[in-house]
C-alpha cells in the first residue's frame, strides 16, 4: 500500500489521506454509452481552463496524493489534456487514464507514452454487438481493441474494465478470452448501476436474485485468470461476504496475508474525484448533489478534503455505521463492511448505507426461500451523476418470474468458449451446484432466515420526489448513431 | 496514508468467520498462492484500480 507523507506545511497532524484521484477533465465524450453515469457528451458549463487546472496538479501534488487518474467523458478530447498528465508527471505523481478508446491508435498511443502517462485502462463492455449498443457506438469495440494494441505496442501499460450488466454478464467467459488475447493484464469489472443514463436503462440492471449465479462464474474466471496472466480485480460494487469474497479480492503485498477482504468504503480516505468544473467529491462515482464537497475555484484543495462533510464522511468508522439501515444495519458483517459501496446503496435508495447488491445478502433470501427485485420508484432528473430511487419486492422464490424478460440472467445464459466445455464439460454444471451449495450453507448457518430479524426486513420508503418514473429504454433497441 | 480504521479484533473475527464460510462450501480455506513478484503473481502498481479496502493497517 501507499504511504505517503503529510502534506508540506502541515504540522504533522492528520495523515495524508486521499492517496488517489480520480480527475475527470472534461465531459465531452465521442461516445453515447447507454449506461454512463455522469451523462458525458458535450463539455460542461465552466470545465476549468488549463491556468486552473495546472494549479490543480499542483495541489494535488501538496495534499500528497500518488496517482491522478484521468477520466472523462473522453480525456484526450480536451485540448490541454497532455499538458496537464505531464505536468502531473513532473509533479512526481503516477499518471494514468481511463478511456474508451475510440480514436486511440498508434501516434495517440506513442505521445502517451511521452507525457508519461504509465497505464491506460480501456473500457470493453461486452463483445462486439454488445459492446457497440452498450457504447452508444458502432465500431467502438474495434476502436477499443486497436487502442489496446497501440497502447501496448508504444510500451503504455494496458489494462481493461468491464461493466456487468444482465447484457454483458453471459458473455464475461468470452470477453475474458479477448482480453487475454489481446494481452490484458489487469481486469477490472464492476456491477452497472442505476446512475445517469443507466438510471434511464434499468433493465439492463441485473437483480439481487442474480447475483447467486453471478458470483460462482465470476470466481471462476478469476481464477482461470490466474494461470493464464489476467488479473480480474472486482470493482467496489462487487461483494460482499460470501463465499468468493476472499477469493475475488486475493491481491499481493498485504503484509503476508494472501487473502484480504472488504472493510468498507474508502472514499474521501483514499481517493478523491474531481468533476471537470472544479467540483471535489470522496469518489468520482458519487453523487454530485449528495457528496459535492466544495469548489477547487472557492477554496483550497487541502482546506474541502480536511474540512468538508462530505469529504470526511468514512473517517469515523463508528459514525459511517450509523447511517446503515433496512438489511445491513442487523447483518452479522454490518462493523467490517459498513454497506458495501457507497456509490452503489446512494444510487438506488438515493441514501447510502443498505446496499441491494451483495452476495451475502442474496443467499440469506434464497436460504429462506425468498429473493429481492430491485423496482425503480422514480426516475431520474437527467443531470450528470444523477440517480432516481428504487424499492424492494420481495417474493417467494417459487413466484413465477416474467416469461418475456430476454435479459434475465443465469449461469444456464452464460456463453462458455467451446475450449472450455471440452477441457472441462462438467464445468457449468459444478458451478450450479457450487451456487447450490453456497445456498444450503447459509440455510444451516441462518436456521431462521429470512425473517428472524424485523430490521433486516425494513422496506425501503424514497423520499417523495417530483420526478416521475420513466419507463426504460429497450435495452436492445438499435444503436443511436 | 491514513489509517483503515479496522482493529485487529474486528479483522480477527472476520476472519474467522469467512474461514467457516468456505469450509462449509468448498471443504477447506480456499488458497490463492498469489504472491507479490511471482510468477502467476500480480504486478503491483499495474492493477486498474487503487488497492480498495485492503486493511493494511491497524489502529
Amino acid at each position: 500500500m501507499l504511504e505517503a507523507s503529510p502534506p508540506p506545511g502541515s504540522d504533522g497532524g492528520p495523515a495524508v489521506r486521499s492517496t488517489y484521484a480520480v480527475w475527470e477533465i472534461t465531459l465531452r465524450c465521442n461516445l453515447r454509452c447507454i449506461h454512463c453515469g455522469s451523462r458525458a457528451g458535450d463539455a460542461r458549463t465552466g470545465e476549468l481552463d488549463t491556468a486552473e487546472a495546472l494549479d490543480l496538479v499542483r495541489q494535488l501534488a501538496e495534499v500528497g496524493v500518488r496517482e491522478v487518474s484521468l477520466i472523462g467523458g473522453e480525456a484526450f478530447l480536451r485540448r490541454d489534456w497532455l499538458d496537464i498528465a505531464a505536468e502531473v508527471s513532473r509533479r512526481g505523481m503516477r499518471c494514468t487514464m481511463t478511456t474508451g478508446g475510440y480514436g486511440l491508435g498508434p501516434k495517440m498511443a506513442r505521445r502517451i507514452k511521452d507525457a508519461g502517462i504509465e497505464r491506460v485502462s480501456v473500457s470493453v463492455d461486452g463483445l462486439e454487438a454488445t459492446h457497440d449498443h452498450l457504447r452508444g457506438r458502432q465500431g467502438s469495440y474495434r476502436r477499443c481493441l486497436v487502442a489496446i494494441r497501440s497502447l501496448l505496442e508504444a510500451g503504455v501499460s494496458a489494462s481493461a474494465n468491464t461493466q456487468i450488466n444482465r447484457l454483458s454478464a453471459p458473455e464475461l467467459p468470452r470477453v475474458y478470452e479477448v482480453l487475454r488475447d489481446a494481452g490484458i493484464g489487469p481486469w477490472q469489472t464492476q456491477m452497472t448501476v442505476p446512475m445517469g443514463n443507466a438510471a434511464d436503462h434499468h433493465d439492463l440492471l441485473l437483480q439481487p436474485y442474480e447475483l447467486l449465479d453471478v458470483f460462482p462464474l465470476l470466481a471462476h474466471i478469476h481464477e482461470r485468470g490466474f494461470g493464464e496472466g489476467v488479473r480480474m480485480q472486482p470493482g467496489n460494487n462487487i461483494g460482499y461476504f460470501g463465499p468468493y469474497e476472499r477469493r475475488l479480492r486475493a491481491r499481493p503485498g498485504t503484509g503476508g496475508k494472501d487473502v484480504v477482504f472488504w472493510s468498507g468504503c474508502t472514499g474521501g480516505v483514499l481517493t478523491l474525484g474531481i468533476e471537470a468544473d472544479g467540483t471535489i467529491k470522496p469518489d468520482p462515482s458519487l453523487p454530485t448533489v449528495a457528496y459535492r464537497g466544495g469548489n477547487i475555484r472557492n477554496q483550497s484543495l487541502h482546506d474541502i478534503i480536511f474540512g468538508a462533510d462530505a469529504l470526511v464522511m468514512n473517517d469515523d468508522r463508528s459514525l459511517a455505521q450509523g447511517d446503515l439501515w433496512g438489511f445491513c444495519s442487523g447483518c452479522e458483517f454490518a462493523e467490517v463492511c459498513r454497506g458495501g459501496d457507497t456509490w452503489t446503496s446512494h444510487v438506488f435508495f438515493d441514501r447510502r448505507g443498505n446496499n441491494p447488491y451483495c452476495h451475502y445478502r442474496s443467499l440469506y433470501h434464497a436460504a429462506g426461500g425468498m429473493r429481492e427485485r430491485v423496482v425503480q420508484r422514480i426516475g431520474a432528473e437527467g443531470l450528470p451523476f444523477d440517480n432516481g430511487v428504487f424499492g424492494i419486492e420481495r417474493e417467494s422464490v417459487d413466484t413465477p418470474l416474467a416469461a418475456d424478460d430476454p435479459l434475465a440472467f443465469g449461469l444456464d445464459k452464460v456463453q462458455w468458449p467451446e475450449s472450455w466445455l471440452a477441457a472441462d464439460p462438467e464445468l457449468p454444471a459444478r458451478l450450479r451446484a457450487e451456487r447450490d451449495r453456497s445456498i444450503e450453507v447459509w440455510r444451516r448457518r441462518l436456521p431462521e432466515a429470512p425473517f428472524s430479524n424485523p430490521a433486516l426486513m425494513e422496506e425501503t420508503s424514497p423520499t417523495p420526489r417530483h420526478v416521475p418514473v420513466r419507463p426504460p429504454a429497450d435495452p436492445r433497441a438499435a444503436c443511436s448513431s | 496514508m491514513k489509517k483503515v480504521d479496522l482493529s485487529k479484533e474486528l479483522y480477527d473475527q472476520t476472519t474467522e468467520s469467512l474461514d467457516a464460510i468456505e469450509q462449509d462450501v468448498f471443504g477447506g480455506r480456499v488458497k490463492t498462492d498469489v504472491k507479490a513478484g511471482a510468477a502467476n503473481g500480480c504486478i503491483q502498481g499495474a492493477c486498474p484500480g487503487p488497492l480498495y479496502g485492503v486493511p493494511d493497517d491497524f489502529s
